[in-house]
């Protein structure tokens, strides 16, 4: 009954139009919980109370369904960023000292406004915008966006639109400020003021001069028509300007579009004052000749109202076909072309310039007009006006009734003076184009490198003085924002390399020879060799034919090409080339040339390698001086020589003179150049690598803290620099026996290289072989077995079976069997690898004294204790020779022997050992190392097995806890150990007390096998990982 | 760079209190904070680093807040009114660019993937809201805090003093009839 009241109560408020909303969001939720068939049960029992809800309820969990991740996570932001990237104007208003007026065009790659500019001058002015977009595409755009503004900014003439200026705005958008130009376009212009053909002319030759001008300044405009070609009165004159150079398409082609075959392209240009190449498939290789195809249409359309096919063509035409057209086609001769026009409208085209009649305007084209026409538009542009010179000269030759050269074929086609002093420069030119206006960024590169790349580039330009200005500008618009990591230099170099092997009979061998030097050294300085090497053997040839074989230049490219030998691992042919080089330099040259200081300073560099430190030393003290003498002390030169003696100095083991020398040169560059400056980072570094030698860990680790901390921020967490520098600070603390830190920063260095490298890089390897060395020092045998069984193999396809790579993953693969039991398979791959690497590397080789301590290792598990012994003691004295200070690894092999005297019984010879160790440990370890605590957990055993039983108990105390505090795997049977020998004295009290037993006897030697319970820790060797 | 203003901090406390003409001081002091970091945070463009609204509330919370002379609540709280001023932020943004499209849209080659418009349009949501806040108030305003600041279930759960399953479930509704507004022709 109570419940049919209710129901009637809520059909009254539903009636009302008022849902019972808490029933609804309480069956909702029941709703949500169910599965299909139940919801559907569900509804229609609420149908049977309220068939409103019901309804309500059904379309609300259709829609629950479906927007489960609608509004969730992540949406926002994207929303935000959306926005943002659309909202161009009113972030335009931020940009300072500019007031926008109002939008004058919106296309693709952005919008243009006019604006009233306040400071610094104030003036009307246009303001492009380019949308960027986000996300490493837009880092790549802005990369592009700034050189190009760079380069147009370095165009200054009457006839081409000023560009005052550029910057990004708030949002990120990239904007240019530039003249506006408050005009017409040229064919409206002169149709609307009915010029005659002379008129026409002129004003064409100042679109011309304007184009030259580009051109001179490295700059190709790739989309010259009428609409980019504004006349706008000066004190009643007309004056022609040109706008838009460049950008839109340089922007619009690379990052966005794919080829002119993708319908989406002709929303930013039109194909009919395409160039064929720019019809092409590749549409972005365009040079000068482009520019003038474009002029050429330019012209044909200001003489004859017509475009070049205009007769090929109907308002059907597709854009394929059209394109197919200007790529296949000839353009027709103007004449020709005009007598196929209806009559009426040849008439009107006639009179707009100035002809009475058709006819007489066709006899005015007949000739040279035609000529100049038919050769500006050649579908090959080989057969084109290779400069706009060309054409304007051949046009002025037309009014001045000389000859014109477009009737070239048959005549002697000869060259003014002009072409001719421009011939190099056109040429060189057009490489640089080439290379700017394309060009994919290169992200790798950090951008140090780049700019060092950039510096070496930077001085060659300046030595080349024809080229100058042009190389000069190439790097410049090359050079990009710091903070942004894509560079594209190497692609601008690729282009320019490209370009230089068309263009080479074209240049001058001495302009060539610097090119190709200072491509060498570009690429060179990007790390690029082999592309270096190309360029360098090119450079000497030309020079040396060109300047004689002692000349300056063909020496420096030689010592060059010396550099690179030797940056490749070619030391002979480094050796025999910069031995060479040096003789020369010292024969013509002046003594103090800094040529020969650099050549020598190579060669120290070579005999450096190749491990001849006494030679490589005296040369760097020579050259060290030589710099002084020449420069004075403090010339960054001076400096960088002291840093290359220094380092010599360390390999030469003699420390403390290297030290003062990175401090003094490290104190001078800090002060001069920016701190993340790759000098300072080596400065540093080396000042790091000589504490560390030194055995001063306390001092080498906040440098290489520092290090790393300056890689991280400027780098980033998985670049090169970063995970080297991430390997070196984790193989601190793995020498120290810090393992914990050294698991985790190898961990994470192996982690990032194995997502940033992917799992077969050398950087992936690097830093897997010490975190297989890691794990086991702490105990965990199965991973170590994995992860060495898995890149092992990698190393051995990559490399081969002997490569050092290999060989230290078998060593950990060897030693990780061994710890597990599986002996035989330890025993093949330790035996195998430790003769390959007596054989690739000497038995001195830190790799073979490791896998030599593994194998001893191996013999112990076994009981082989005579093999044990002698290979044990054998190893000792190998690394006694040569590495006299006792490092890490010095005392792991000095423990082994221990251990195998333990075995043996040997306890004096154990214990002297274990002494001698457990001092060094405690001078140079750090408390919480490991290693430390296992040596003196090592020499307690040892002292209680001798009986020494108060000795035993204090070192035990002290190493214990510590064991325990750092979790160390051997704690368990350390703790065992102690308490047998604490139970076993104990006992002998009780015993001694009822009969008195002398000391020397009390010794209570264990049986072997109970020993070997004990037994040995996994006290591996240390091997260097010099990344 | 930071800025702690501590009167931003006596203002949330005041607030706390029960004073409602602090909320009204505090508001434009925030919403200001809160268009610079958006506006700072687009132009940082770091690739594959989608931004949520959480960071950048927290951002300005931590950079106008002193840490140590408030607690956890006042931070739920000002989370909460930094909800309606991202709402407004948001649609401002998207008024605008409305009112800047000027002439015919002319159809972009511009990486369509990448420009795409997100799923959610921004004026339409506002209106939705709207409605949705006529007919129950409190699921608008969890819609606020979840989707305009990225508050996680518990963190709405405090500002509005909801127990969580009660905002998970008023959540999971409200995105379903919101849904289904936007939707529907």
């Amino acid at each position: 009954m109570g419940k049919e009241v209710k129901n009637k109560e809520r059909e009254k408020s539903t009636r009302a139009g008022q849902l019972d909303r808490d029933r609804l969001k309480e069956l909702f939720a029941q709703g949500m919980e169910m599965g299909p068939q139940e919801r559907q049960a569900l509804i229609a029992n609420e149908k049977q109370v309220c068939p409103q809800i019901a309804r309500e309820l059904a379309s609300l969990l259709t829609a629950a369904d479906a927007s489960e991740s609608f509004l969730e996570e992540g949406t926002i932001g994207k929303h935000l960023q959306w926005l943002n990237a659309h909202n161009c104007e009113q972030d335009c208003a931020t940009i300072p000292g500019i007031e926008l007026i109002r939008c004058i065009g919106e296309g693709g790659m952005g919008r243009v406004f006019e604006a009233q500019q306040l400071q610094p001058v104030k003036r009307r002015i246009a303001v492009k915008v380019v949308k960027a977009g986000f996300g490493p595409r837009a880092q790549e755009v802005r990369a592009r966006f700034e050189s190009e503004r760079q380069t147009l900014a370095l165009m200054n003439h009457p006839h081409v639109a000023q560009i005052y200026g550029g910057g990004q705005t708030e949002s990120g958008s990239p904007y240019l400020l530039m003249e506006y130009v408050e005009g017409v376009p040229i064919t409206e212009y002169c149709d609307r003021h009915r010029l005659g053909l002379h008129d026409r002319l002129e004003l064409f030759f100042q679109v011309c001069r304007g184009m030259q001008h580009a051109h001179q300044k490295g700059i190709i405009h790739r989309d010259l028509k009428p609409a980019n070609v504004l006349i706008t009165l000066r004190d009643n004159q007309p004056v022609s300007k040109i706008i838009d150079f460049g950008i839109a398409k340089t922007l619009g082609n690379a990052p966005y579009e794919s080829g002119p075959n993708q319908p989406g392209k002709f929303f930013l240009g039109t194909p009919l004052y395409m160039s064929p190449e720019q019809a092409d498939t590749d549409s972005e290789d365009v040079d000068t000749r482009t520019d003038v195809y474009g002029l050429g249409v330019i012209l044909y359309e200001l003489l004859t109202g017509q475009l070049p096919f205009s007769t090929d063509w109907s308002a059907e035409t597709t854009c394929q076909e059209l394109i197919r057209i200007v790529r296949n086609k000839e353009p027709r001769v103007p004449t020709r072309l005009l007598t196929g026009i209806e009559a009426t409208e040849m008439g009107a085209i006639a009179q707009d310039r100035g002809q009475p009649t058709p006819k007489a305007l066709i006899r005015a084209l007949q000739g040279d007009l035609n000529a100049i026409l038919v050769k500006a538009l050649a579908n090959d542009r080989e057969r084109r006006y290779d400069t706009v010179s060309g054409l304007v000269e051949d046009l002025s030759a037309h009014l001045g009734h000389r000859p014109v050269l477009a009737h070239a074929p048959g005549r002697t086609y000869q060259f003014g003076k002009f072409m001719r002093r421009n011939k190099s420069i056109i040429g060189a030119m057009s490489l640089i184009i080439m290379a700017l206006t394309t060009g994919l960024a290169v992200s790798t590169l950090s951008w140090w490198r780049v700019s060092r790349a950039q510096h070496m580039a930077d001085l060659e330009a300046e030595k080349a003085t024809e080229l100058s200005l042009f190389l000069i500008n190439m790097l410049k618009s090359a050079k990009s924002d710091p903070t942004n990591g894509d560079i594209r230099m190497l692609s601008v170099l690729q282009r320019a390399s490209m370009q230089l092997s068309l263009d080479e009979f074209q240049l001058k061998p001495e302009v060539l020879g610097t090119l190709h030097h200072t491509l060498g050294g570009t690429y060179r300085a990007l790390g690029q060799l082999e592309q270096s090497e190309y360029h360098l053997k090119r450079a000497i040839e030309v020079r040396r034919e060109r300047l004689g074989k002692h000349h300056r230049e063909t020496l420096e490219s030689k010592v060059g090409l010396g550099s690179v030998y030797l940056m490749h691992g070619y030391q002979n042919q480094a050796l025999d080339l910069l031995q060479e080089a040096c003789v020369e330099a010292k024969l013509h040259l002046q003594t103090d040339d800094p040529l020969t200081l650099e050549a020598t300073q190579w060669l120290g560099n070579c005999y450096q390698q190749q491990g001849n430190i006494f030679r490589a030393e005296t040369l760097h003290r020579q050259v060290l001086k030589g710099y002084v003498d020449h420069f004075g002390e403090n010339h960054l030169h001076t400096l960088r020589a002291k840093r290359i003696l220094a380092a010599t100095l360390i390999t030469a083991q003699q420390f403390d003179e290297a030290e003062s020398l990175l401090l003094d040169v490290y104190r001078l560059e800090k002060t001069r150049l920016p701190g993340d400056h790759p000098n300072n980072l080596s400065s540093l570094r080396l000042l790091a690598r000589v504490a560390g030698q030194k055995g001063e860990y306390a001092r080498a680790e906040p440098i290489n803290q520092h290090l790393m901390d300056m890689y991280r921020e400027f780098y980033g967490e998985s670049h090169q620099d970063t995970l080297q520098q991430m390997l070196i600070n984790a193989q601190s603390h793995l020498v120290q026996g810090r393992l914990r830190e050294a698991e985790a920063l190898y961990k994470q260095a192996y982690q990032n290289s194995l997502r940033s490298f992917g799992p077969n890089h050398l950087q992936t390897q690097v830093a897997a072989a010490p975190l297989t060395v890691v794990w086991s020092f702490l105990g965990k045998h199965a991973e170590a077995e994995d992860l060495a069984r898995d890149r092992g193999r990698v190393a051995r396809e990559a490399f081969g079976d002997n490569h050092p790579l290999t060989l230290t993953f078998h060593d950990a693969l060897g030693y990780a069997l061994a710890a597990q039991g599986k002996h035989d398979e330890a025993d093949r791959v330790l035996h195998h690898s430790l003769q390959a690497a007596n054989r690739k590397m000497g038995e001195e080789n830190m790799v073979s004294i490791s896998l030599r301590d593994d194998l001893v290792f191996l013999y112990l598990e076994q009981n082989h204790l005579e093999k044990a012994h002698s290979l044990a003691k054998e190893n000792l004295d190998l690394i006694r020779a040569s590495h006299p200070h006792a490092n890490t690894q010095h005392l792991q092999v000095m423990v082994r022997l221990a251990d195998v005297h333990m075995r043996r019984g040997d306890l004096e010879d154990a214990r002297a050992l274990y002494e001698k160790v457990w001092q060094i440990a405690q001078e140079e370890l750090p408390e919480n190392s490991f290693f430390r605590a296992e040596y003196g957990a090592k020499l307690a055993r040892c002292l209680a097995e001798q009986g020494r039983f108060n000795e035993a108990e204090h070192l035990y105390h002290a190493t214990l806890p510590r064991m325990k505090e750092l979790e160390h795997p051997n704690l368990n049977e350390t703790e065992q150990e102690w308490l047998n020998h604490l139970e076993g004295h104990q006992k002998q009290m009780t015993i001694a007390k009822e009969d008195w037993v002398p000391p020397e006897t009390g010794g209570l030697p264990a049986p072997e096998q109970e020993k070997k319970v004990v037994g040995e820790s996994p006290a591996r060797s240390v091997t260097s990982f010099t990344p | 760079m930071q800025n702690i203003d501590p009167n931003i901090t006596a203002l949330l406390a005041d607030w706390q209190k029960g004073d409602q003409k602090a909320v009204n001081q505090l508001i434009p002091l925030v919403e200001e904070e809160l268009r610079r970091l958006a506006r700072q945070y687009l132009r940082k463009e770091m690739p594959n680093h989608a931004l949520q609204a959480t960071e950048l509330v927290n951002e300005a919370y931590l950079r106008l807040v002193d840490q140590d002379r408030t607690t956890w609540k006042n931070r739920a709280h000002f989370f909460g009114i930094a909800a309606q001023m991202m709402r407004r932020i948001l649609l401002d943004h998207a008024r605008n660019r409305q009112a800047a499209k000027r002439g015919p849209e002319i159809k972009l080659s511009l990486n369509e993937e990448i420009m795409a418009q997100p799923e959610v349009n921004m004026v339409a949501l506002d209106e939705a809201l709207k409605e949705l806040s006529r007919i129950d108030p409190r699921q608008a305003r969890i819609v606020e805090l979840r989707f305009f600041v990225g508050m996680n279930i518990e963190e709405a759960a405090e500002v509005l003093q909801l127990s969580s399953s009660t905002i998970k479930r008023e959540w999971r509704m409200a995105k379903a009839w919101l849904y289904r507004y936007l939707n529907q022709d």
